[in-house]
């Protein structure tokens, strides 16, 4: 059985791949990570991501829920909190950049499968 | 030796084996090289070995075309960008050098003309004497520069990002090279001595001497059997369009070219790097104490400032998509309030793992345009010389292209996990002239009001290029592949305006390297 990996771990694999050692106090200690704002778990959506959700759904008015659902990577349903499910779809959101899905929103250069999280957690909050 | 121009005797004619016009790093680079082998050379300064404002006053000029004023919106001035006296532009000069890549020098789809005329080969030869010339030690290379300052390896960011490091020395290249120049016996260096206009004999091929004036009055003349022009960018085709004793277009002006396809490094501001890089983390790119101790040692190593990280697109990628030269320098802003980066990352994906933020400015190599160009305006200097106009023009298209680089900067720091691009380009409004990274960050506004023009803002690099273009086919440019100019017997140009392009990043090194090419080829031709 395989533990989804932190998104915040991710980061500092994938640059330390790249030879950048990346995020300062960053213990690799075997545990997941805490929330990276420190106050997702609880399911409340940060502003931010609130604001990329709002703004992506905004440009994309006819999206229903379940064509939200329907692009996101299994076991990524917004059932649990936006910053959970964007750690679970970090994988996902690398591929997504790697093979040139992305979406511009609110100016931001964002993979597309992190934007529909957003826009999920916006319509179920 | 060296002597004030305003000391000669009003008529006097002085002579040499090679006069060269312009004390900047290529004419200085022509002239030492020459006079080693034993040539006597004359150079002809309109400054002082040290920098006036009486002289600098000399090249101003008029801006045209909007592209230019060069950093606050009230600002106009060519001294701006140009600097008379001794060392040139160097008193303007970053002290960074990068040579070109082979890229650099083929033709591209970008640009209606040819490339450069010269295989790469024959450029890189002169590198190494060129990094020399200009005290950068043995190699040009970074990797040799790295290998000799023993700093550690920095980040690799993997395929997609290509060799972003420059080499780069805080001193003044006037100041070291001076004694070498003013001491040598076969350099007759005259400054304050302003060349108004070639002359030529009835055939109009054979320049006989360059007539001087200085702000005392007199007047006098240099003649040799060779002469080199090495004026900048702006100061050449000023100079050619003005000698029009036997060539009433200018002299090498036959296909009306001289000054065209003007040429900048273009940036462009309007971008954020949310990361999660901490840059502090990058020991090689925070060796500051490392850095001063190469200074000292005069092997002139650092690659970057503390905050600021170079990002070049891979001349893969580039040439993928048929685009040009980019690269993207990333200014961290470290001193920016924590509050303020958190509110502006508040994109929450990176989180806390936002650990830096950067304004990011989008450096190219612009498409040429013969439209972009400098010419003579009705405006006289005070001595009695028509003042440049420059029309420095960007093509429309252009900004759509770096609209796209950004997407795929965008696009690859995500690939890696390395952070998030914010394309403030509606919002972000620079003044170089007092520009603070940690400031931009600390007043961007996030919700602004709409732009009434949105469009990218182009600001210089300072750098002034291909108004005297290399091409074999005179029918595109001003100088052939040695340099001399088409259809002149004993013209030659020196610097970076016979660039082709404009190519790759920071052109005094190629400049330099080009101009000993010169004077090797000078030598020969003797």
């Amino acid at each position: 059985m395989t533990h989804p990996i932190g998104r915040r771990r991710f980061l500092v694999a994938t640059a330390a791949v790249g030879g950048v050692s990346a995020v300062a106090g960053c213990a690799d200690d075997g545990t997941d990570d805490p929330a990276p704002d420190g106050s997702t778990d609880d399911g409340a959506l940060p502003a931010g991501l609130a604001a990329i959700g709002g703004g992506y759904l905004e440009a994309n008015p006819k999206l229903t829920e379940a064509e939200l659902v329907e692009g996101l990577p299994a076991g990524v349903d917004g059932t649990a909190p936006p910053t959970l499910q964007l750690d679970q779809a970090a994988e996902a959101i690398a591929a997504d950049f790697g093979a040139d899905r992305v979406e511009r929103v609110n100016g931001w250069w964002l993979s597309t499968t992190e934007a529909r999280i957003c826009a999920l957690g916006v319509m179920r909050a | 030796m060296e002597r004030d121009g305003r000391s000669l005797e009003d008529g006097a004619t002085i002579s040499g084996d090679v006069v060269v016009v312009g004390a900047g790093p290529a004419g200085l680079a022509v002239a030492w090289s020459l006079a080693e082998q034993g040539t006597k050379v004359i150079v002809l300064e309109g400054g002082g070995l040290q920098p006036d404002a009486e002289s600098s006053a000399l090249h101003e000029g008029e801006i045209v075309g909007g592209v230019l004023p060069t950093t606050a919106g009230d600002r106009t001035s060519l001294t701006e960008i140009t600097a008379a006296g001794f060392g040139g532009t160097t008193q303007l000069w970053a002290g960074h050098i990068q040579p070109l890549a082979e890229r650099d020098l083929e033709p591209q789809p970008f640009h209606d003309v040819g490339g450069w005329p010269i295989g790469y080969d024959e450029l890189k030869r002169w590198y190494d004497p060129a990094s020399r010339f200009l005290h950068f030690g043995a190699g040009s290379s970074v990797e040799e520069a790295r290998s000799r300052s023993g700093l550690p390896e920095p980040p690799d960011l993997g395929d997609g990002f290509g060799e972003a490091l420059v080499l780069t020395r805080v001193y003044s290249f006037a100041d070291e090279q001076r004694d070498a120049i003013v001491e040598h016996p076969n350099i007759d260096l005259v400054h304050h001595a302003n060349v108004t206009q070639l002359r030529t004999d009835p055939s109009g091929a054979v320049v006989e001497s360059a007539e001087v004036r200085t702000l005392d009055g007199t007047t006098w003349s240099a003649t040799a059997p060779k002469v080199v022009l090495a004026c900048g960018g702006i100061g050449n085709p000023r100079l050619m369009l003005a000698s029009t004793d036997h060539h009433p277009a200018g002299i090498g002006n036959d296909h009306d070219l001289v000054g065209r396809y003007y040429t900048d490094h273009p940036k462009a501001f309007g971008w954020v790097l949310a990361s999660s890089l901490d840059v502090t983390a990058w020991e090689f790119l925070n060796s500051s104490a490392a850095h001063d101790e190469q200074v000292d040692r005069g092997d002139g190593v650092m690659v970057t400032r503390t905050d600021h990280v170079y990002l070049r697109l891979a001349d893969d990628a580039l040439s993928e998509r048929g685009w040009p030269w980019a690269q993207a320098e990333c200014f961290f802003t470290p001193g920016a309030p924590t509050d303020r980066r958190a509110e502006l990352a508040g994109i929450d994906l990176l989180g806390a793992d936002a650990a830096s933020m950067a304004v990011v400015v989008l450096t190219t190599e612009q498409p040429l345009d013969p439209d972009s160009r400098v010419t003579l305006g009705e405006d006289t200097d005070e001595l009695g010389r028509r003042r440049p106009v420059v029309d420095w023009r960007v093509p429309d298209a252009h900004a759509d292209t770096v609209a796209d680089m950004a997407r795929l900067l965008g696009v690859e720091l995500g690939a890696r996990g390395l952070g998030r691009l914010w394309d403030a380009t509606d919002r972000l409004r620079i003044d170089l002239g007092t520009f603070d990274a940690n400031r931009v960050i600390e007043t961007i506004e996030l919700d602004p009001p709409p732009a009434p023009d949105a469009a990218l803002q182009w600001r210089t690099s300072y750098h002034q290029m291909c108004t005297t273009r290399m091409a074999e086919d005179p029918g595109e440019g001003v100088v052939d592949a040695d340099c001399r100019v088409h259809g002149m017997d004993n013209l030659w140009v020196a610097g970076t305006s016979v660039f082709a392009t404009g190519a790759g990043y920071v052109p005094t090194l190629t400049g330099v390297a080009l101009a000993l090419r010169l004077a090797d080829h000078l030598r020969a031709a003797s």
